[in-house]
């Protein structure tokens, strides 16, 4: 098994939210600034780690023809313990970060990568997996907010950049500017990765 | 078949049945230390600290003050005094939720004010405003607006530059954040002026019903508001018992556009007296109303309430008394609505009193 492969497969090739569009409904809502796209990509990452752990580490117990509710309890019951212990343990993280914790829990991403990966490579792959999706979904969140911070609020992690006379495009930070910028990234990676293979 | 689909009930059962079980025991785990951060987050000495600068800690109030006045005002959660190191009384912890709603629900905000009766510091409790928009009230610039502002005026929440010491600037594209969170400052104002301000002269109560009605959204095109001349609306209340108060509205270029009129109805609802602000062009058109002071039976007689009732009323002037009717036919004449006929009688009736205010003052 080729683990760089595996990672740069989950960070370029099939990007999570680039390429697969996986987990959508997180990354519009939430990537109204840069710090909240790292935020949400971090949370997720630790999930899909472990959740990818427990289903390939129980891959051959779980019956096929059950697997999908089998897969939602799981990673139903990791991440509310994540949400617990930080809660009880890192206060102040849990406080940046509560909001995204229970959202994972319907992010299909994490699912996705249990069925597609988990649930038929062993214990070691199916993290480096986890590792690249994880970080995959981050790289596209954070540049999605970068993107919509900039545009929207004409800062970058909460610094300002223009002066006072910059008047800052609110539809950015609203729902219709996630739409507007993740269809120009797509668009513009696609244009970038179709130049490569040609 | 029937023994595999026992196989797979049994399967997902133990599988459900872990889960729960290792739920259970982190929650065992968890649950004591939870409480005991929240409780610090939200009662430790560097939230007094954060209230008061050189606040150590939190003291209780006396029990019966608090229940008292969980009993008057809905929307107060809690009162504390803030110590320094040294025991002396630095001034309160006032705990509300907001009293108009924000996009998200009522936030809930920690407010500390000293005992010179100025708002020290505050604390975000509860935010579920909209991240990078609604949530922006959380940025000091927002808040600092009300540091060190003297707690015995209404704040109210303005689109421009403040000019008074009570204005605070709205986040633009947050309006409805901003006045949430202003309401919740104005009603920690309002718990202390009432409660803990032995110097109070008791006038914050009555004003506080100003508090957060936009009353510019009256007069189309108009951008603010100021009282009418004193000695005119002492006149007017001479001679007119229903009336309460007269504002005059300008538009950006400063030209007289229309006056907001609020007034009681002359005519009792089903319980009691209604209560608008009645806005009404220079040519004594109404063109837009509130109600601020309704106790009619919800559902029934608020129906007042409802835009295609209000919107009956729109451009009517004072050439006739309106008249409601059960099916209107001329123009001086509008629909009651059923089952309410005696709240449309008197909600009626507070228009028909702001007109003819508007022409005995003001034509």
């Amino acid at each position: 098994m080729n683990y760089v492969k595996i990672f740069r497969n989950g960070l370029i090739d099939e990007n999570p939210t680039f390429v697969q569009l996986l987990g959508m409904c997180p990354t519009l809502a939430v990537t109204t600034s840069a710090i909240n796209g790292i935020g949400m990509g971090v949370a997720t990452t630790v999930v899909l780690i472990g959740s990818n752990l427990a289903i390939s580490s129980l891959r051959k117990v779980i019956p096929d023809k059950i697997r999908i509710p089998a897969f939602v309890v799981i990673i139903a019951t990791f991440v509310t313990i994540i949400d617990m212990f930080m809660n009880a343990y890192a206060y102040d993280l849990y406080k940046a970060l509560g909001l995204f914790i229970p959202l994972i829990v319907v992010n299909c991403l994490i699912l996705g990568r249990a069925e597609a990966y988990a649930s038929k490579n062993a214990v070691l792959p199916s993290m480096v997996d986890g590792v690249g999706m994880g970080l995959g979904f981050t790289l596209a969140l954070t540049l999605l907010g970068s993107v919509r911070e900039i545009l929207g609020a004409g800062s970058i992690f909460g610094f300002h950049l223009f002066g006072e006379a910059f008047k800052p495009a609110l539809v950015m930070i609203l729902p219709p500017g996630a739409f507007i910028i993740l269809g120009l990234l797509i668009a513009g990676i696609n244009v970038i990765s179709r130049k490569k293979t040609v | 078949m029937k023994n595999e689909a026992l196989r797979l009930g049994l399967t997902l059962f133990l599988i459900t049945s872990i889960a729960a079980g290792i739920l259970a025991f982190s929650n065992n785990l968890t649950a004591d230390k939870i409480k005991e951060v929240e409780e610090a987050a939200s009662k430790g000495g560097d939230v007094a600290g954060e209230l008061i600068p050189g606040g150590a800690k939190f003291e209780a109030v006396e029990s019966d003050m608090v229940e008292k006045i969980l009993s008057e005002n809905e929307q107060f959660t809690d009162a504390v005094k803030i110590l320094d190191g040294s025991d002396n009384l630095l001034g309160y912890g006032i705990r509300t939720f907001s009293t108009s709603k924000g996009y998200g629900g009522d936030m809930e905000l920690f407010v500390g004010i000293t005992t010179n009766h100025e708002i020290a510091g505050l604390k975000i409790l509860l935010l579920q405003e909209t991240p990078g928009l609604g949530s922006n009230v959380e940025n000091d610039s927002f808040q600092e607006q009300f540091i060190g502002k003297k707690a015995d005026a209404m704040f109210s929440v303005i689109k421009t530059t403040p000019e008074a010491e009570s204005e605070i600037s709205a986040i633009a594209g947050a309006t409805i954040s901003s006045l949430s969170f202003t309401s919740a400052i104005n009603n920690a104002v309002l718990v202390y002026d009432t409660y803990f301000n032995e110097e109070s002269s008791g006038g914050l109560i009555e004003e506080s019903d100003d508090v957060n009605l936009d009353e510019t959204a009256l007069i189309p095109r108009s951008s603010k508001l100021e009282p009418a001349e004193d000695e005119l609306i002492s006149l007017i209340a001479s001679e007119n018992s229903q009336f309460v108060n007269l504002k005059k509205a300008y538009n950006d270029s400063n030209e007289l556009i229309g006056y907001v009129i609020r007034t009681w109805s002359t005519i009792e609802g089903f319980y009691d007296h209604i209560e608008l602000n009645v806005g009404l062009n220079l040519n004594g058109e109404v063109v837009g109303m509130t109600v601020i002071t309704i106790s009619e039976t919800p559902g029934l007689g608020t129906s007042v309430e409802n835009a295609d009732f209000q919107d009956q009323f729109i451009g009517k002037d004072s050439s006739a008394e309106i008249k409601p009717v059960e099916s209107a036919t001329t123009e001086d004449e509008i629909n009651t609505i059923t089952g309410a006929t005696l709240s449309s009688a008197s909600f009626t009736s507070a228009i028909n009193n702001a007109l003819t205010i508007y022409r005995d003052y003001l034509q």
